[in-house]
Order: structure tokens, then C-alpha cells, then sequence
């Protein structure tokens, strides 16, 4: 099996099956970070789509500097960031095009709710924080991993870990004792009713 | 240190991140701020319990359809919007002259002149006088038994749209070939050198699809695309009463809003529900050879 940079270096030379390939392997996780980074199930279909086109555009740039999976987490955090910032200057998605949430049939009432609660918090997150949050704390890659895909220093990483890791704590009242966090406080107005709260995936229709 | 650090002093210093040695010094032996160290922690326990997720099938169709169209020089990238910008605002989606019912598998066209004016649209004159709206003229109808799918949607848009540029003059077309012929492959001669098929013969093509089969009654046509898409979009450019990943379905293309070139395709359950449709893809129509 090839590996990923051969994939990408057969998509360029003009494999027509390669970045599918590329795609099919890796789309999962990509996913995971758009969803979980963007909270909304079409903004982050958007978001994932916006990425994949320009990674299967932008591959003859791709100069084998990083892995080809940190170079394509690059790609869709950076697709996340470009949509946050429209999204901030529109009116949220209406009511019927949230995401319907399927809970786990093994999981209690609690367990829902909690998972709720923390992915609702996770979206209300400044897009840096959660897209570092995600990388680091959901998706498990180390922070010098996340600083390559966020293009950023690795304290600059975890700084915002620390930052979203506060102000989540705060939100979801895990603190013993609420006291001064310091930074603007945490906990964000209510949800609003269609704020997606992405779960286990809708199946498609 | 005798105040406690801030919860963001704690969590720099969960994290990693320099701070003044007295933070660790003090939180060390103060009980609030381990219990404050433990919820930190905990929210990162929590975020690594989050189930994992798979890319939902219809988001990958509609990236894979996509990224096939991007791969065709003939078809430039597939544009999806988000839902919420996909709905036009024409207003009255009936303006239609004339339906020209295509039987391509059937070998036959049918047009039928203003079968849409009943649904309280424009006069045929208006629509006329219109041509320049972004509502198709005239509904091109197929039962080219096509198996559409998402990955293979933008090459089969050819097929779909193979009878748009014709309908004016649209008339009975023998042959004709499937549904995925390339754009003038069911070029009509001009009409009307046969008799226009009925409906009623066209549903002999969809006796195993009973949804379908009354959809080759425009009004039903009509009323069921309202219904699923609201009744704003306008007139569709083409139907095919077809398939989609092998099940019954509708496949209606629009015109697309904004930069022109691209068209709107829709692929709905033959039974109508409201407010619903199965898949939509925005991709750039096709230019004739």
C-alpha cells in the first residue's frame, strides 16, 4: 500500500484514483476536527469540502515538510477559521437545518446530556481555542503535532489549550469555587436553539 | 503566595506554560487549587472521551461528487452552498410555456404546451415576455432510466440537461438513445412531424415505480417538486423520472443563482415528502461540443 506522500505525488503526476485514495483514508478524522472544531454540521461540511478541493488543487505545492495528514489538518483548520469568520457576520442556520443528533442507546440520559453540554461549550469557543482543543485534547496529537497544523508556536498552542480548557471548566461549572479566571468570563450566553450540537452522526436520508 | 492564582494561571500551568514558580509552589499545597487542577484535567478527560465519528455518507457523496467534478476539465468544481443560501426567491414557480415531456428511453418527446399554468402561475404570455428569468422557459421531462449517483452525478449532467436546448421546438424524436447521451444526441426534429406521445404512455416505462409513474402528469409533477422544495425555485430546467443509488427517484436540475453557467440538481423521493429532498449538488453546466 502506498503511502501517503506517494498518493499525493501520484495525484499530481495525474492518477485519477490517488487523492480519492488520499481522501478515503484520512476523511474521517478530517471530519472529526471540522465537526467538532465548528459545532455545526453543514458549516463544517462546507468546511471539509472548502479543504479537500483545495488540497486536491494546492498538491503540487505541498513540499513534504510536514506529513501529508499535519498538511491537510492545516488545510481544514484553516478552512474552519475562514468559515467562522463569515459565519460571524451572518445570522446562525434556521431551525430545520440543525443537526439531528442520534444518541447511543448504551449511553444514559446523563451521559447524553454531559457529551451535550461539552460540545455545546466546545463550539462556543474562540475558533483559535477550540481548533487547538480539538487537535490536542479530542483528537490526542501532541502540541508540537497541533503547532504544525495551526502554524503557530507551540506555546501559542498550549496557551489556548489553557485558555479553552478555562473557560470550558468554567461553562460546564466543573470549578470548585468560581473565582477569577482573569480572562473575559467563559461562560457564553445560552445556546441558541439552533445551535447544531453535533453528535454521533445523522445517518444519510 | 497568598491569594490563589487564577484558574488561567492554573491551567498555564497545567498546559505547560511558564509561570512564576510560586503558582506551582502555592497550588501544591492548597487543596482549592488541586481541586481546580482536577477539573481542568477532567474537561480534557472529558474531550478524549468524545466518541469517534464517521464522515456522514451523504456529506462524502457530495464531497466525492465535488472533487470528481474538479477532476473534469469539462466541469469545472462543484459549488456546494450551504442550505440555507440555496433556496432563490423567484417568485410563482410555474411561469412555463410549455412542459416538453421527454420519453428518452421511450423513445419519444411529448410537449405539452402550459400544462403549469394551472398552479397560479403567470400568463403564457409573461413568461414569454420573460425570457430572461432565471426560470427555465420550457421543463425538459425524461424517464431515461439512469441510475444517478452522487459520484457520477456531475458526468451524467450531460444526460440530464441533453433535451434543455431543444425543447422549443421539440417534437417526436425516435431513438434517441439513454440517458446519459451527450448534450445534442436527442437533438429533436422539428415539430410536429408525429403526434406527441401521452402521459398516459409513458407510464408504461415506470410500472415498477408507482410514485414515479403519476409523476408523468405535470401538475403532479409540479405539485410534488413544491412540495419538497418549496414552492420559490422556480422552473425546473429538467426532470428525469429516474433512479438514485438504484432506488425510484426524482432528478431535477435548476438554474443555479449567482455567476450563470451552473445549475442546481435535486434529487428527490418519488413519494414527495415535504420539505425534503435526498441530495443536491450546485455544478457547472455543461457547454455543448
Amino acid at each position: 500500500m502506498d503511502d501517503d506522500a506517494t498518493l499525493l505525488r501520484r495525484h499530481t503526476e495525474g492518477d485519477p484514483d490517488a487523492f480519492g485514495e488520499l481522501v478515503l483514508r484520512h476523511r474521517d478524522r478530517l471530519w472529526a476536527v471540522a465537526l467538532r472544531t465548528l459545532g455545526d454540521r453543514e458549516e463544517a461540511a462546507d468546511a471539509l469540502q472548502d479543504a479537500l478541493l483545495s488540497a486536491f488543487r494546492a498538491a503540487g505545492g505541498y513540499r513534504g515538510d510536514a506529513q501529508v495528514t499535519t498538511w491537510l489538518h492545516r488545510i481544514v483548520v484553516n478552512a474552519c477559521i475562514d468559515r467562522t469568520r463569515r459565519r460571524a457576520s451572518r445570522p446562525t442556520v434556521p431551525l430545520d437545518e440543525r443537526t439531528d443528533s442520534v444518541p447511543d442507546p448504551r449511553d444514559d440520559t446523563a451521559t447524553v446530556d454531559l457529551r451535550h453540554e461539552l460540545l455545546a461549550a466546545l463550539a462556543s469557543l474562540p475558533v483559535d481555542q477550540a481548533a487547538a482543543l480539538v487537535l490536542v485534547d479530542v483528537e490526542g496529537h501532541s502540541v508540537q503535532e497541533a503547532a504544525l497544523m495551526l502554524e503557530v508556536p507551540i506555546g501559542t498552542v498550549k496557551s489556548r489549550c489553557a485558555r479553552g480548557r478555562t473557560r470550558l471548566a468554567v461553562t460546564l461549572g466543573h470549578l470548585r469555587t468560581p473565582r477569577n479566571p482573569t480572562s473575559p468570563p467563559a461562560v457564553q450566553p445560552p445556546q441558541p436553539a439552533d445551535q447544531t450540537i453535533p453528535e454521533e452522526e445523522a445517518q444519510a436520508p | 503566595m497568598t491569594d490563589h492564582p487564577s484558574v488561567d494561571l492554573l491551567a498555564d500551568l497545567a498546559a505547560g506554560v511558564a509561570v512564576d514558580p510560586a503558582v506551582a509552589e502555592h497550588a501544591a499545597g492548597c487543596a482549592e487549587c488541586t481541586a481546580d487542577l482536577a477539573a481542568l484535567a477532567a474537561v480534557s478527560a472529558d474531550l478524549a472521551a468524545l466518541p469517534a465519528v464517521a464522515l456522514p455518507t451523504d456529506i462524502a457523496a457530495r464531497i466525492d461528487a465535488a472533487l470528481d467534478a474538479e477532476a473534469r476539465p469539462s466541469a469545472p468544481a462543484a459549488n456546494v452552498v450551504p442550505l440555507a443560501s440555496r433556496r432563490r426567491r423567484v417568485p410563482g414557480w410555474v411561469s412555463a410555456a410549455a412542459v416538453a415531456l421527454v420519453a428518452i428511453g421511450g423513445s419519444a418527446l411529448l410537449v405539452a404546451n402550459g400544462v403549469f399554468d394551472g398552479l397560479g402561475s403567470p400568463s403564457r404570455q409573461d413568461s414569454h415576455s420573460g425570457a430572461t428569468r432565471a426560470d427555465a422557459p420550457h421543463t425538459v421531462l425524461s424517464v431515461s432510466g439512469t441510475d444517478y449517483s452522487a459520484q457520477k452525478l456531475a458526468g451524467q449532467l450531460t444526460g440530464l440537461l441533453s433535451g434543455v436546448e431543444a425543447a422549443p421546438q421539440a417534437g417526436v424524436q425516435p431513438g434517441g438513445g439513454s440517458g446519459a447521451s451527450p448534450l445534442g444526441a436527442v437533438a429533436p426534429t422539428p415539430a410536429p412531424t408525429a403526434g406527441p406521445t401521452t402521459a398516459q404512455d409513458m407510464k408504461g416505462a415506470l410500472t415498477d415505480a408507482t410514485h414515479l409513474a403519476t409523476l408523468t402528469d405535470p401538475t403532479q409533477l409540479a405539485n410534488c417538486l413544491a412540495r419538497g422544495l418549496g414552492p420559490e425555485l422556480g422552473n425546473p430546467l429538467a426532470v428525469d423520472l429516474a433512479r438514485f443509488n438504484g432506488k425510484p427517484a426524482v432528478i431535477a436540475a435548476y438554474t443555479a443563482d449567482g455567476p450563470p453557467g451552473r445549475v442546481d440538481v435535486y434529487v428527490l423521493d418519488p413519494a414527495c415528502p415535504e420539505g425534503s429532498f435526498i441530495y443536491w449538488a450546485r455544478l457547472m453546466r455543461p457547454t455543448p461540443s
